[in-house]
């Protein structure tokens, strides 16, 4: 009966597992995340920054708008 | 992950994230500032609305494959889902709390806010979940 010596075993196991992501492979994840995140950057139109203040000022004038807001939509 | 699983998580994230502001602001608020108990009320913004943002935007994923539509104009038209049913909600609950004129100034304001949020908000979280 043959035995195995541990540096036997060591590598079959190592030919039988594929090798884990090495650490430059497992860094591009968070780069194209955030890519991601840039690319789909929406930039405020002149409308959006008029809508805002629109809704900051209706919020200041009428505070019950605020609780309309917050409780129901 | 399926794309309508992240469609629907996506959607839900942010009024997820606004609900506990909800909580705060409202429990800061004194007991007679309002006519109502907040338990009472909360069960629309926490049950139902973050559900139906996700039910919302896993429609508009689906729709997108068909044709290209504007994230807020989208979600804006979500206001005239929700707000019929915050109503019947009030009704059913024997707890109306809307005014002709609140409604009148708020719902505007609703619109606004829905399509700010959907146009910056949902539509960014899209893209970063690759569904955009």
């Amino acid at each position: 009966m043959n035995t195995l010596s541990d540096e036997h075993v060591r590598g079959l196991l190592k030919a039988a597992i594929p090798p884990p992501p090495t650490d430059a492979r497992r860094g591009e994840i968070w780069p194209a995340l955030r890519r991601r995140i840039h690319d789909g950057r929406q930039h405020p139109l002149r409308i959006d920054y008029a809508l805002i203040a629109a809704v900051v000022l209706l919020c200041l004038l009428r505070p019950s708008v605020i609780e309309f807001l917050l409780l129901h939509l | 992950m399926h794309p309508y699983l992240r469609a629907y998580m996506s959607g839900i994230a942010l009024p997820t994230i606004v609900v506990p502001f909800v909580l705060i602001g409202l429990s800061l608020q004194s007991s007679a500032a309002h006519e109502f108990h907040i338990e009472d009320v909360l069960v629309f913004p926490i049950g139902l609305v973050p559900n139906a943002w996700g039910l919302w935007n896993l429609l508009y994923v689906w729709l997108r494959r068909r044709r290209e539509i504007p994230a807020g104009i989208y979600g804006a038209a979500l206001a005239f889902v929700l707000a019929p049913l915050a109503f019947g909600l009030q009704l059913a609950l024997g707890k109306v709390l809307w005014t002709t004129e609140l409604f009148a100034v708020g719902f505007p304001a609703a619109l606004v806010v829905y399509y700010l949020a959907w146009r910056f908000g949902v539509a960014r979280v899209n893209n970063v979940l690759g569904i955009g």
